[in-house]
């Protein structure tokens, strides 16, 4: 009897015993991953606030005043919404477009397109903007000679002008959004859509009465993504709005870290600036996804995408999605290839082609750091890429289907460093990690630290678009089947988000591999990365080298977009 | 309950983030002790003992002493350096093969070393051993205390305006006037710097927006020469809404080049050399205008790991056979002086540069900056 009744007991108590064990492991889990997540935002970030408040008589609103009154304030921070709205738009618009195009109809020519609309992503913002530089500069630009050529004056554009600055980076972040896009396409059921097409309702309201209704919170997010990235863009307001006498947040950041005594007041204050119009977005867009259950098409339902017949609008699209090939990526893209086979830049004619040669490609390798750059590229942007997708998969899942407070804080906190110009969260770390106990100074992994804080919001934003869309259903399935919390996140959540975490991955891969800002100030010898190889060419004026080395760069990241689709495409990227 | 623990942890976390940056804050202050101890002698008094010690030695001596103390540090040297990829890797390499010993390089433009030097020294951090920038920032990165005294032999060669304490000027660069021959022709180019204003000019001119030292000893020279300050400004400032405002020396001369601007008034003249000899259609000379001398220099580090290794690659930056006849070669301008009298004025160009007070302009930064700022947004 006592030998039964012992029986009965243990397996009762082992199971609870193990059930408290496994609790345990996964709140101490979501610790980590909550404290991990904190820490990295947190440390530039007191640090900024400490440095605005720390100068001058130590008064905060003293240095608020003081650095809010610099002659030409106002007009920074006009030129600087201005910018970041018009790049917003664009980007979004154009990203969105070309990502329905392709996930959902059946225009012509899209096979080609995810590939190629990731271009602009791939190109460096440096060698990006010199490539414009040449296309639409008002005297040489190629585009301006051939539009006055056939009489078009009224089209010419300068590059080093606002709406200039507004077209090179909404075009350049153009792919973000697409990729953005493209996921949360992916994942909406078409049954909607097709049921509208049944009812008789044209190609245009079925767009805008059905479609963007259901991608509202990615659409949303990609706003919010390129009003912050374009406020936070340091490249493009350096090459083009400097000239034009267009100053912004960063760039007026840029001259107050570059002078002395350094303004460290003047730029912490303009960074939490940054940060709280950040916060704002964030805070709106989260509110009006609030209610994301409307948004979950990923269901227990299965379906099948169908495409949208495009009718009569099918070869328009088709020649929209040319036009943006030849646009974006190709005129860029030959504008680079044609440098790089010159000694010096020379409008084109029979001139420059007899100076055409490979000279630039064939002494790339001279240059010492160019091995060791490309091997450390590597090495950062996969692991940084990697490590970040399935920190923010778990971070994604606490904020969006847990019920724990303090979840929206969480949120919003991985979304900040979207305003950490990069020069400052570089000045940030130094200041950190040159007295924090942690030895990474100097090593690659900084530049780890950098890149895994400055990506975090993008790669929030993927996974959380995807999880967003994921039903309760499938888990609460899986855990009433007896699943565990990790085993039901693995084998359930992380195959459903698996395709925004590729586009997520891909992206912060390739924007890795771009990040120059904080890099320049971290880097040492053996720890030089591919961006700041391009920058020391910009620098040494090598600029027909430095297009080898970038034609170079494309070619190898358009590999890795490559092979990441594949393997995309057999976890549902591509349907 | 999940959720109390995760907002406590997230709470707890904060807290720490925040002591933690709260103990680092504190932790600048003694950094910065640290750096002006380094000023009164405590970490010079390494390198000082070698200073001494080679005080009296011939070159070749010093040399021989330099090298074994460099390996039985075992360090490698560590260089800090402004000079464009190209040239610095040169110049390490032949460094390496000379003397077997390895250098760790970080380049990056003169502020941006400046910057990153001024934040290792305020935490007590020992990042370089030798340092080659601009002289205007070096004399910022100087007053810090964080430079020893200057000791190579090679100095008694250089000219006298590139002879600090505790820095020496290894390579000079001018600022010129530079015009796309295909826009321009020689008897165009501005006979004197108030020509910049003519409307001959207007939407041809690009001023380059980093050169506040150029600026600084342009008006000072106006002033000499009976302006007054404010004249002087007034120049630039029209001189600067005549132009478009452009980033980066070289960047501008691809540009000008390229013809989407005619002239600027601020144009490396080596840079100018290195175009022509691949017959871009650019040109320097004759210069009619005053021309600015800016000096970059070498230093040790008071702090230097490898002190040793340091003041040897300092004599080799700075030697006549070396560096210095690598410069020539590259159609830089050296310090030495009997190398310089030599290798400056390709095409005849018979000038007499300006050289300011780098610690005069240093002394009054943040006016000479202010100034500068608004004549860059005149533009």
């Amino acid at each position: 009897m006592t030998s039964n009744k012992a029986h009965s007991v243990t397996p009762t108590a082992n199971l609870r015993m193990r059930r408290t064990l496994g609790r345990m492991l996964r709140y101490l889990g979501f610790a980590a991953v909550v404290g991990v997540t904190v820490y990295l935002v947190l440390v530039p970030l007191v640090f900024l606030i400490w440095r605005g408040i720390s100068a001058g008589d130590g008064s905060i609103l003293g240095n608020i005043a003081e650095a809010y009154s610099i002659r030409g304030t106002g007009d920074m921070v006009l030129n600087s919404l201005f910018f970041a709205v018009g790049t917003a738009l664009l980007a979004t618009v154009v990203g969105a477009s070309l990502a329905f195009a392709t996930v959902r109809t059946n225009a012509p020519f899209k096979a080609v397109l995810y590939a190629a609309s990731l271009v602009p992503l791939i190109i460096p913002g440096i060698l990006y903007t010199i490539a414009w530089i040449f296309l639409l500069s008002g005297r040489i630009g190629w585009f301006n000679i051939t539009l006055r050529a056939v009489g078009l004056d009224a089209l010419v554009v300068d590059v080093f002008s606002l709406p200039g600055m507004v077209i090179v980076e909404g075009l350049h972040l153009s792919p973000i959004a697409f990729l953005l896009m493209f996921a949360a396409f992916k994942a909406t059921d078409p049954a909607l859509e097709e049921s509208a097409l049944m009812s008789g309702a044209s190609v245009p309201s079925i767009i805008r009465r059905v479609t963007v209704p259901l991608v509202r919170p990615a659409l949303l997010a990609s706003l919010l993504l390129m009003f912050v990235r374009g406020l936070e863009s340091f490249e493009t307001p350096a090459l083009l709005g400097i000239p034009a006498g267009r100053w912004v947040f960063t760039s007026q950041i840029f001259r107050s870290l570059n002078t002395y005594p350094v303004r460290y007041d003047d730029a912490a204050i303009y960074s939490v600036t940054l940060i709280l119009i950040t916060v704002i977005g964030l805070f709106l867009v989260t509110r009006a996804n609030r209610r994301g259950e409307r948004f979950q098409t990923i269901t227990g339902r299965g379906f099948r995408p169908r495409l949208l017949d495009l009718g009569r609008w099918r070869w328009p699209v088709g020649v929209a999605v040319v036009a943006y090939f030849l646009i974006a990526v190709v005129a860029p893209l030959a504008v680079l290839g044609y440098l790089s086979l010159l000694p010096f830049y020379m409008p084109p004619g029979a001139e420059a082609f007899s100076s055409f040669s490979l000279e630039n490609y064939a002494t790339m390798f001279d240059i010492a750091s160019v091995g060791r750059a490309i091997k450390n590229s590597i090495l950062l942007s996969i692991g940084s890429a990697t490590f970040l997708m399935l920190l923010m998969a778990v971070v994604s899942w606490i904020t969006v289907k847990s019920k724990m407070k303090g979840r929206h804080l969480l949120d919003s906190i991985t979304g900040w460093p979207l305003a950490f110009p990069g020069l400052v969260l570089g000045v940030s770390l130094i200041f950190v990690y040159l007295r924090a106990p942690i030895p990474v100074y100097g090593t690659l992994w900084i530049l780890f630290i950098v890149y895994v804080t400055k990506y975090m919001p993008y790669a929030m934003r993927y996974a959380s678009t995807s999880i967003i869309q994921i039903s309760s259903q499938l888990e609460e399935s899986a855990r009433m089947s007896g699943a565990t919390w990790w085993s039901t996140f693995r084998r359930v959540t992380l195959p459903l988000m698996a395709p925004g975490l590729v586009a997520g991955w891909v992206f912060v891969v390739v924007v890795s591999v771009r990040e120059l800002s904080a890099s320049i100030l971290l880097y040492r010898q053996g720890t030089e990365v591919f961006s700041v190889v391009i920058w020391e060419l910009w620098e040494a004026g090598q600029t027909t080298q430095l297009a080898a080395v970038g034609m170079t760069l494309v070619l190898g990241l358009t590999v890795v977009v490559g092979i990441a689709y594949k393997v995309g495409a057999n976890i549902g990227v591509r349907g | 309950m999940g959720g109390c623990l995760v907002v406590s942890e997230l709470k707890g976390v904060i807290a720490l983030v925040v002591v933690a940056l709260i103990a680092t804050s504190c932790a600048e202050d003694a950094g910065d002790t640290t750096a002006a101890g380094s000023a009164s002698g405590g970490e010079c008094a390494e390198i000082q003992e070698l200073i001494d010690a080679t005080a009296a030695m011939l070159p070749s001596e010093r040399e021989t002493f330099l090298l074994k103390k460099a390996i039985e540090d075992g360090d490698n040297v560590s260089l800090y350096t402004e000079l464009n990829v190209r040239d610095v890797d040169e110049i390490i390499d032949i460094f390496e093969e000379t003397y077997n010993v390895d250098v760790d390089l970080f380049r990056a433009g003169s502020e941006d070393v400046r910057l990153r030097v001024l934040e290792e020294a305020a935490a007590g951090f020992r990042g370089f051993d030798l340092i080659e920038i601009e002289a205007l920032d070096m004399t910022i990165i100087d007053q810090k205390g964080i430079l020893a005294p200057a000791s190579s032999p090679y100095r008694e060669g250089i000219i006298e305006a590139g002879l600090f304490d505790n820095f020496t000027a290894d390579r000079v660069t001018y600022l010129v006037p530079v015009w796309n021959t295909g826009i321009f022709s020689a008897a165009e180019a501005p006979q004197s710097f108030e020509d910049f204003a003519d409307p001959l000019f207007s939407g041809q001119l690009a001023l380059e927006d980093s050169d506040v030292y150029w600026f600084a000893v342009m008006v000072q020279h106006f002033v000499e020469e009976g302006m007054t300050e404010e004249e002087a400004v007034d120049l630039f400032k029209t001189i600067a809404a005549n132009s478009s405002i452009t980033s980066g020396h070289t960047a501008t001369l691809e540009l000008l080049i390229a013809g989407q601007f005619g002239i600027t008034p601020n144009g490396y003249s080596h840079r100018v050399e290195e175009f022509k000899i691949e017959n871009a259609p650019i040109e320097w000379l004759p210069v009619n205008v005053p021309v600015v001398a800016e000096i970059t220099a070498v230093a040790v580090a008071c702090s230097a790991k490898n002190a040793a290794g340091g003041m040897l690659l300092e004599d080799f930056f700075l030697n006549p056979d070396t560096t210095q006849a690598y410069f020539v070669s590259v159609n830089r301008t050296p310090a030495n002086a009997a190398q310089q009298a030599e290798a400056f004025g390709p095409g005849g160009a018979d000038i007499v540069p300006l050289r300011g007070d780098v610690s005069a302009i240093v002394e009054d930064f943040q006016k000479w900056d202010d100034l500068w700022d608004e004549v860059v947004r005149s533009g």
